[in-house]
């Protein structure tokens, strides 16, 4: 040991020279990336240089919407820092990712100018060829030019993800409506997020309250959301709910840290969770514990269903001839014929002039045989009891029985993010458990109400002019389709009935070769697309795989804003001069614009973002882009909102829908929907991970994935300083699923089925439930060992709404 | 005057912005942590130890310098580097530092870190507080209760924002102190005082 050797009071330096002799070569070790022998030492009595402080935005769409202090010194960002909440502590949000961008913005996987693949080699090879801005957009613009000319706007895709949610990014959905451009929508979180849209409808908070009313809730049931970690910019106030004496429940297949922090956990057979909640509202309404005067002025209860076709019986079913109602937004007139209902004594009439509607019952009127909607819930949920569910749930029949009378007695608050979105049955699940809110009148009032990821989250486009932004003179706007169905689309040459010939694919603003399910037959049926580009500011995995890469710039080299997850209009502060060739994406895509001839369609940033602010809601504030610039935040909805108090919900029978009249997917890509089933809520099981499934047999593990603390989606996938707390991805599994392998704790395993396999390295934690395994889903490829965990995920969608769907993974796992 | 660090983790998420906002503003070098959060669970970062679904356990705890009235580094430190200031925070002079190593590994806490001949770092300028502390190769470090700021009259990099509130500092001496008040009637323990370090951060539990 070196250290006995040395004396006491012997120099630093001459000890230095003494190991250096001692130790040799081994101890130069290899020259670092950035080597600074010795930071400049700094006396007490130094000065504070200059620094200036701008506000910053982070956008990982993690839910958190965090404003923040971006530090600058002689033109760099040194470091960002938490910024004092103008109103309330517990909406300060900064996490350990936002506090890395000094290193995003200088970080080595930067792209520093426009690239093109060499010629001749293979995609993702990594053979690049540095060329001019000037080149790239006219090689870009001309292919574009003659892919519009011969197969119309249509020809070029662009991915959507829930990326980057900053108002520059909706320049871009412009351009693809001037040209009528395919939007290939990445159908994360549909599942939840259309069926909340279905059933409660969405206000400026999503589906529920503002963030702060969750202090006024008396129960927190946190569904499938591990709130410590996916929801971490809102813990605070889940805390503080916890700490008013809020009863907190977490169900979930998974131990994690909100269980531990939970008043209880319900741990519950993955996927199951519908089933559970329609057993739930079986105890409520056979104890008596539903909320009638909510569910007659609130919700389609009382409205009268024809037997014959599902439809609702209208005053015309009854001789009323229908009246024109107003112009609809296209010029033509709308017809109105009120939906039925029916009060005590017998009398049928429009549901608005019926004072107290029946909620229950069978009925003929005029000859016609109907029942309530609310009737026709209740035969559905007379289906599941909980001894009848108990055993495919795994939880105790009465265990369910107590669930269901803590949560009636409210206020009760759903919070959902969306882990049993990510199902082929997630959108049966949500049916399912907003209903549940719905019949206990647990909707629409103060501590009650959907929170998480699909409440207690601003909208972003509530007091935007989003609708202005993406419509003009001459567009074609173009269709919606699912990046998840590519394959098919470009097998089919169409989605659906509606005709499309891919020829280019633009990625901007998100990595769906990293985040979207069914990675290896998406990467596969992409050989057929002629021109990918990717624009970005790092080497994402989508950009290794692309043509032509236009580099943009970092967050805080350019000026946007948002309104979109905390309710407030925030300013995003250029901080520094774009690095190295990098552009902001509204210039590039101005420059590609005015290459190929539709420079007139497409503004100035700034007339883009006065444009965005030109609304009542901006106007009622005062607030245009130059005032905002100059106040930074300003407040659009109380934090303490409450979702549609009146009970005006904006769907066509203004009520909270828990019936479904017509099916509206998000997607019509051919799905075969029987309205019967789906008019209500139900459950079936997933496709694939379900243990009396037959491909059980021959995969019995359960694949899921799960949000990493370090990392938001794929952004800071490859942040150095979170690499050293996390270096690789890891396979989450339970010792006896483990001991029945042979692994243990840090081996190596594979997990593969036959869409895919992946080699990474595994850690035992007695919280996954038997049968399940974990990993994160936010690595590049280049972090796995072997292979990539989203090529063993499919691109099996709902039968009913389009929705990635990765949990309902099956593989094996076997030592490597 | 006492400044200790309370730290509760009945409340720790484990989510690291501790340890990140030390690094960032002490601009550490590349592998280099102040401040680590260690899971107790099972053997990872992230685990839970017991049977599913039964007694199931996981939770975090932030480990830097306890800053120990019987400091164990201090008594081995063959040159006298290191030393305690009149508020109790534990320095230590990069100046005198041999590198020899000693304190790593007579802290119970595994709380110093060594930094090698050559230090790297993610951008070629320096990183975070204007006034961070320079590092030297060959040198021992430890989390220095961020003297340079508390100084100047600011807090220390860790406390400016835990998500879970699960952090509290300042002069336990002084009953009106928050930290005082913090602690007051909690379940509290220091760690390893078995070693008798004394050390000065009050974990709540």
């Amino acid at each position: 040991m070196q250290a006995e050797k040395t004396k006491r009071g012997m120099s630093r330096r001459s000890f230095i020279a003494a190991m250096a002799v001692a130790g040799g070569a081994a101890l130069a070790g290899n020259v670092a990336c950035s080597p600074q022998a010795e930071t400049p030492a700094q006396s007490t009595t130094a000065q504070a240089p200059e620094e200036q402080i701008y506000q910053g935005l982070c956008r990982g769409n993690c839910g958190g919407g965090c404003y923040m202090n971006v530090h600058v010194r002689e033109g760099k960002i040194v470091k960002t820092s938490v910024k004092d909440a103008p109103e309330n502590p517990l909406e300060k949000r900064l996490c350990q990712r936002g506090l890395t961008h000094a290193q995003r913005v200088y970080a080595p996987e930067r792209l520093k100018y426009p690239m093109r693949r060499v010629e001749g080699t293979e995609r993702g090879a990594g053979e690049w060829e540095q060329i001019s801005w000037e080149e790239a957009i006219k090689y870009v613009g001309d292919k574009w030019k003659s892919y519009v000319d011969e197969f119309g706007g249509s020809s070029i895709g662009v991915p959507l993800g829930g990326g980057v949610y900053t108002n520059d990014q909706f320049y871009t959905t412009r351009f693809q409506s001037v040209l009528g451009m395919t939007k290939l929508s990445g159908q994360y979180d549909q599942n939840g997020l259309v069926m909340g849209t279905l059933t409660v409808t969405r206000g400026p908070m999503l589906h529920g309250n503002g963030p702060l009313d969750l202090l006024n809730a008396k129960n927190i049931l946190v569904w499938g959301c591990n709130a410590t970690v996916s929801e971490q910019p809102r813990w605070p106030i889940i805390q503080a709910a916890m700490e008013k004496g809020a009863n907190v429940i977490v169900i979930d297949p998974i131990y994690q840290g909100v269980a531990q922090r939970a008043n209880e956990w319900i741990p519950i057979r993955a996927a199951s969770d519908g089933a559970m909640a329609l057993a739930m509202m079986n105890v409520i309404v056979s104890e008596g514990l539903t909320d009638p005067e909510y569910l007659k002025k609130g919700t389609v209860a009382p409205f009268l269903v024809k037997e014959s076709d599902g439809k609702y019986l209208r005053m015309s079913d009854l001789g009323v001839e229908p009246t024109e109602g107003p112009p609809d937004r296209t010029g033509k007139p709308t017809v109105i014929d009120p939906i039925v209902a029916r009060s005590a004594d017998g009398t049928n009439d429009d549901k608005d002039k019926i004072a107290d509607p029946v909620l229950e019952g069978s009925f003929e009127v005029n000859g016609i045989a109907v029942k309530t909607a609310y009737q026709k819930l209740l035969d559905r949920i007379a289906e599941y009891t909980p001894e009848g569910v108990a055993e495919m749930c795994d939880v105790p029949a009465e265990k369910i029985k107590e669930l269901a009378r803590t949560f009636a007695d409210g206020p009760s608050v759903l919070y959902l993010q969306f882990g049993t979105d990510h199902w082929t049955n997630g959108a049966e699940t949500f049916h399912s458990i907003i209903t549940l809110g719905m019949i206990t009148g647990n909707m629409s009032k103060s501590g009650a109400g959907i929170q998480g990821g699909m409440g207690g989250s601003a909208i972003g486009s509530y007091g935007v002019n989003l609708a202005g932004g993406m419509s003009g003179e001459g567009f074609k706007y173009g269709i919606t389709a699912s990046w998840e169905n590519l394959p098919d689309i470009i097998k089919n040459k169409a989605n659906g009935a509606v005709p499309i010939n891919l020829k280019s694919i633009l990625i901007e603003y998100n990595n769906p070769l990293s985040n979207a399910p069914g990675r290896a037959e998406i990467m596969d049926s992409l050989k057929e697309i002629e021109l990918i580009v990717c624009m970005d500011s790092v080497m994402t995995e989508s950009a290794q795989y692309s043509d032509v890469i236009l580099p943009t710039t970092h967050w805080f080299e350019m000026n946007t804003f948002t309104a979109m997850q905390v309710p407030w209009y925030r300013v995003n502060e250029k901080a520094v001069e774009p690095a190295f060739e990098a552009k902001c994406d509204i210039e590039v895509i101005k420059m590609i614009a005015d290459h190929m001839g539709y420079g007139d369609k497409m503004m100035t940033e700034d007339e883009w973002y006065e444009l965005l602010l030109t609304n009542d809601v901006a106007k009622g504030l005062g607030v245009t882009w130059e005032s905002l610039k100059k106040d930074k935040m300003v407040r659009i909805m109380p934090d303490d909102y409450i979702f549609y108090p009146d009970y005006k919900y904006p769907s066509a029978t203004g009520r909270a829908e828990f019936y479904f009249e017509t099916l509206q997917p998000n997607d019509n890509y051919g799905q075969q929907l029987d309205h019967a089933t789906w008019s209500l809520p139900h459950w079936q099981p997933p496709v694939e991970a379900w243990y009396e499934n037959e491909i059980f047999k021959k995969y019995p593990l359960n694949l899921m994935s799960h949000r990493d603390r370090f990392k938001t989606h794929t952004i800071f996938a490859l942040c150095p300083w979170l690499e050293e707390l996390r270096p690789e991805p890891i396979l989450y599994m339970n010792p006896q699923d483990a001991a029945a392998r042979g692994i243990e704790n840090e081996d190596y395993a594979r997990a593969w089925n036959d869409r895919g396999s992946v080699v990474m390295k595994v850690h035992l934690s007695s919280g996954n439930r038997p049968g399940v395994v974990t990993t994160q889903h936010t690595w590049y490829k280049q972090s796995y060992k072997e292979g990539h965990y989203s090529d063993l995920t499919s691109r099996a969608m709902g039968k009913f709404i389009a929705a990635g769907c990765f949990y309902d993974t099956l593989c094996e796992v076997e030592k490597v | 005057m006492r400044y200790v660090m309370a730290i509760n983790t009945t409340k720790c998420i484990g989510c690291h912005s501790c340890s990140v906002a030390c690094k960032s503003n002490n601009n550490l070098p590349n592998t280099k942590w102040y401040n680590r959060v260690e899971t107790d669970g099972a053997e990872g970062m992230d685990t839970v130890r017991g049977t599913y679904p039964n007694d199931l356990y996981m939770s975090f705890m932030p480990i830097a310098c306890q800053h120990c009235d019987n400091p164990a580094c201090k008594s081995v430190c063959p040159v006298e580097a290191i030393s305690q200031r009149e508020d109790g925070i534990i320095t230590q002079d990069n100046e005198v530092c041999i590198g020899c190593q000693l304190c790593l590994q007579a802290c119970p806490y595994n709380a110093r870190v060594f930094n090698e001949s050559q230090l790297e770092y993610v951008v070629d300028f320096p990183l975070g507080d204007w006034d961070a502390p320079a590092h030297t190769p060959l040198t021992a470090e430890k989390c220095t209760f961020c003297t340079h700021r508390i100084d100047r009259g600011d807090m220390p990099a860790c406390m400016e924002f835990c998500p879970a509130s699960a952090r509290v500092w300042g002069d336990i001496d002084d009953p009106n102190s928050e930290v005082s008040k913090y602690v007051a009637g909690k379940s509290t323990y220091k760690h390893l005082e078995s070693e008798g370090t004394q050390p000065s951060t009050i974990y709540v539990k």
